[in-house]
């Protein structure tokens, strides 16, 4: 693990220790690390998510294989247009 | 010296029966030209991968993920698979509509500017507008590549319009 070292508000600390008094964490370092991966995920959301699919998507293409086609019968044109209608 | 791409060359691409495949492949996959896509080009690239949930062929690993999540993941793959370049233009328009002054996106006013000249359906519009706006923004843009009939019969207006030139993808070598 890395650290990083962050200046906080004495409000900040405040409402910190009023979620350690609550229980709702052990330590002020779990409460931060805790609120970071939550922040986190609100903004990287499922681009995070979904990179994992996309790169094995990608490495199955750099070996010569299509990973993802459709089997219609119609053009893609015609599949296009259905929701152009 | 850019292409603005339809949604139909892309998914052409992954259509293997579609007469078009080859060509949409080659030249997806050619270097060269900037291929430029837009916010509309996700939209209609995420309804399609739904709408065609049932000819959908994928590894059984994506197939077990939540739908939301796994047609993210291949019109992402869709947009890295052919280096395509996703572009957005932050530009407004003011516009006097049925007494309400409205602040709309630009591609809006350019579109219900195209409207009356083109005569073409309102996505096939917001395409062409999108296209329109990246060029006068200062993107080198010059063609718009796609297999509708109905863009490729109107043009010769889109030329004289827009400065675009709206073709289907060169025959495959």
């Amino acid at each position: 693990m890395a650290v990083v070292p962050v200046r906080l508000s004495e409000d900040e600390v405040r409402k910190l220790n009023m979620l350690l008094e609550r229980g709702a964490y052990r330590s002020r370092n779990e409460a931060i690390r805790a609120l970071v991966d939550e922040g986190l995920l609100a903004r990287l959301g499922e681009d995070e998510d979904v990179s994992q699919m996309v790169d094995r998507l990608l490495s199955l293409r750099k070996k010569r294989k299509m990973p993802i086609w459709f089997k219609s019968r119609k053009t893609a044109a015609e599949i296009v247009a259905e929701g152009r209608e | 010296m850019s292409a603005y791409i339809d949604t139909n060359i892309i998914v052409a691409k992954y259509v293997p029966t579609d007469p078009y495949h080859a060509r949409s492949k080659a030249f997806l996959e050619s270097v060269g030209s900037k291929k430029v896509v837009s916010p509309l080009t996700v939209v209609e690239l995420m309804a399609v991968t739904c709408r065609q949930e049932e000819a959908l062929q994928a590894p059984k690993e994506i197939l077990k993920e939540p739908v939301r999540k796994r047609t993210r993941a291949i019109v992402e793959f869709f947009l890295r698979d052919s280096n395509l370049t996703l572009i957005s233009i932050q530009a407004s328009a003011r516009m006097k509509i049925a007494r309400s002054i409205v602040t709309v996106p630009l591609e809006y006013a350019t579109s219900l500017r195209l409207a009356t000249s083109l005569k073409l359906k309102t996505t096939d519009l917001m395409h062409l507008a999108y296209a329109e706006n990246f060029r006068s923004s200062g993107e080198e843009l010059d063609s718009f590549i796609t297999t509708d009939a109905g863009i490729l019969r109107k043009s010769d207006d889109i030329q004289k319009l827009l400065k675009i030139k709206a073709k289907q993808p060169p025959q495959a070598t």
